[in-house]
């Protein structure tokens, strides 16, 4: 039997869940990053340029946190442009290089061109043996990332309409139901676990029939999805009793980039007629998203919108500039929240606090 | 009828094109001052803070002129060529434009492959101020302006910068030869909108002649070494920009042309904090490369900070040729 090869890659949120079991059940050794603490930010911060965006330092800070453990590769996604974020494995590589670190950085590019490469890069480390794994580990990927995202979404539905204290039993629910899923590797259990769960949201007794407030939470994609970046955000909002409606999914994501794409699927188009009086062409990253959820937030009578980005993000910041234009026809209040390594949880908390506060002074003027 | 260009992202490459198809269409246009302090304050006060300085002087452009003509000519940036892109502030910036002026016409930059601007955007915006405006006038316009265009490209391979280029056209002066070898020469890399902007790189150029140096900008890098990338470099730059001042800077190191390399860039530019990091280390792996400084503007910067760093840089130079002279 072949050896088996020790890979590490970034974390993002609870997507690293189920990315990890994909290379495991292909074949690797995974090593996970720890979760992403100031630790990490300052690591990654120390030797990054200092207007490079957020990620591409925390992806670092993961890299160097793991590397003393002796991986044989890096694992990395790419892209294209024009946001920056294509040209992360290129940095990071010449980076580890100048740290004296001497390790392939392996980047998965979208699948258009890059699909021969890339089985090349894993029938090197795994032999046949990919082959015969690739669609059970596919398999139970894809299990794993839309089993997260159900329960997510239906813990973010529920949140709203608890008491404080059945709130807090139900994301305690939702961290015991990630830890256990971590453990699992067959797809009967963890379709076992998400009915548990999800039957154990439900046992929850709502104590009002409706949220009192809604709100959008938009942005781009890894702030969002990370809570070790964006002071655990989405929970905390739901903390205050608001009701969060997040626009990014892993699962969906995916499924837009690796199969719509590939079929040439125009997934884009109601997102462009939404954004289409206010931003016309695609900018990058979610800008485009951004723009067209707010839209959307307000004509669905959401209360507000709370947008998250990396300091210096460019789609987002052209995304920032035009939803302010948007807040201010169509009458929806909007926060947004740039993140860097030097902000601070008590700073965003305050902000969030602030701007519900604001949220709920409006309703009630509204109601008068 | 009357438009108004500002003098702010790429008109020191595109202007030549733009006044040709213009003129040819009788459409007369004025030109906004080069930036100064009044329309750096408009810009600061429209735009985001987050926005790099380039865009607040776009801004500040688009506000001195958009009451002073009937329509503001208000650039886009899409794609150049099939894998490269403008930075996507630029993709956006005609929606942000037009958001904050009633008065902002759309013209629309997507390149092809040869790096020619594709026809059917600026069709479409034309046709909505020319009524009746045949294909073929439009197409005569077009060839004007790119007649022009190619006399501009034609100076700069002469040795004239952008700026130095554009005011030979616009002038009608007779065409004065620019200055010859003169030691020591700095390579001077860095978006147009900075390199060619007095305010916004706080006359880094002037004061660079003033002492003396031979001042290089990319733009007169010979075609053919246009997009080679680094000996280290593994993926191309996508953006055109981008990889072109790697490129540039790789061909006047590596042929050690230079004395020296500035790489100037704005805060808070996406683009160049990458390139820039990029630079950085791919010079580091090649030995005895010409020294490299990284100055960062914004509208906060002080002139006399600059000036302290860039003298430095000028004495470490004058070290450096001391050093290999007598070793």
């Amino acid at each position: 039997m072949s050896p088996r090869y020790k890979v590490t890659m970034p974390r993002m949120g609870t997507a690293s869940l189920a990315l990890k079991t994909f290379l495991t059940e292909l074949g690797f050794d995974v090593v996970l990053p720890p979760p992403i603490t100031r630790e990490t930010l300052a690591l990654g911060g120390r030797y990054t340029p200092e207007f490079a965006c957020l990620p591409l330092k925390v992806n670092l800070g993961n890299y160097l946190q793991t590397l003393p453990q002796a991986p044989d590769a890096i694992f990395m996604a790419g892209g294209i442009g024009p946001c920056r974020f294509g040209l992360y494995g290129e940095v990071q590589r010449e980076i580890l290089k100048s740290l004296g670190y001497d390790i392939p950085l392996i980047v998965f590019e979208p699948p258009k061109k890059h699909a021969f490469e890339l089985i090349d890069c894993f029938t090197r480390f795994l032999g046949h043996r990919f082959w015969l794994n690739l669609p059970g580990a596919a398999r139970i990927t894809w299990e794993k990332f839309t089993a997260i995202d159900r329960v997510d979404k239906a813990v973010l539905a529920r949140s709203a309409l608890l008491d404080q204290e059945n709130r807090k039993t139900l994301w305690k629910q939702r961290k015991a139901f990630l830890q256990r899923l971590d453990g699992l590797m067959d797809l009967g259990g963890i379709r076992r676990l998400v009915k548990e769960t999800e039957e154990g949201i439900l046992m929850l007794s709502p104590e009002a029939e409706r949220p009192s407030l809604r709100v959008m939470l938009v942005g781009e994609i890894y702030v969002v999805l990370e809570p070790g970046i964006n002071f655990d955000l989405e929970k905390n909002l739901a903390m205050l009793g608001v009701e969060v409606h997040r626009t990014i999914y892993f699962s969906e994501w995916i499924w837009q980039q690796l199969f719509l794409n590939f079929l040439r699927i125009d997934w884009q188009r109601q997102l462009r007629q939404e954004a289409r009086p206010y931003l016309r062409r695609f900018v990058g990253g979610h800008g485009l998203e951004t723009v067209a959820h707010t839209v959307q937030a307000a004509r669905e009578g959401y209360d507000g919108v709370v947008q998250l980005a990396p300091l210096g993000c460019m789609p987002e910041v052209v995304a920032m500039s035009i939803i302010q234009r948007v807040s201010r026809e169509q009458k929806i209040p909007v926060l947004s929240i740039l993140l860097d390594e030097h902000s601070a949880g008590t700073g965003v908390q305050t902000r969030l606090e602030a701007f519900v506060d604001l949220l709920q002074n409006k309703r009630i003027k509204a109601a008068i | 009828m009357l438009i108004g260009i500002p003098r702010s992202v790429f008109f020191y490459y595109y202007f030549p094109f733009w006044s040709g198809v213009l003129e040819a269409l009788k459409i007369s246009y004025i030109i906004s001052p080069p930036t100064n302090p009044e329309i750096l304050k408009l810009g600061l006060e429209s735009a985001l803070d987050e926005f790099c300085l380039p865009v607040k002087i776009h801004l500040g452009h688009v506000d001195y002129l958009s009451s002073r003509v009937d329509y503001v000519f208000s650039p886009g940036f899409g794609r150049a060529g099939k894998k490269s892109h403008f930075c996507p502030k630029l993709m956006g910036l005609p929606d942000v434009v037009r958001l904050k002026t009633d008065n902002a016409l759309e013209f629309w930059h997507d390149l092809d492959d040869k790096g020619e601007i594709l026809p059917e955007p600026w069709w479409e915006t034309l046709l909505g101020i020319i009524p009746g405006l045949t294909r073929r006038r439009f197409k005569k316009a077009w060839e004007n302006g790119q007649k022009r265009q190619a006399e501009f490209v034609k100076l700069q391979a002469k040795g004239f910068n952008p700026q130095e280029a554009i005011h030979c056209l616009t002038a009608k002066k007779p065409v004065v030869k620019p200055e010859g070898e003169g030691r020591p020469s700095i390579l001077v890399l860095g978006h147009p909108y900075l390199v060619y902007d007095d305010l916004a790189n706080l006359g880094l150029l002037q004061k660079l002649k003033s002492y003396g140096v031979k001042v290089i900008t990319k733009e007169i890098t010979p075609p053919c070494e246009r997009a080679k990338p680094w000996p280290a470099q593994g993926k191309t730059v996508y953006w055109q920009l981008g990889q072109e001042i790697l490129s540039a800077a790789r061909y006047y190191a590596m042929t050690r042309r230079v004395d020296g390399i500035i790489f100037l860039s704005a805060c808070l530019c996406g683009p160049d904090a990458i390139t820039g990091e990029l630079l950085e280390l791919y010079m580091g792996q090649e030995p005895d490369l010409p020294p490299l400084l990284k100055l960062t503007v914004d509208e906060h910067t002080g002139v006399a900070g600059m000036e302290t760093r860039v003298e430095a840089f000028m004495d470490l130079m004058g070290w450096r040729r001391q050093y290999v002279a007598t070793v």
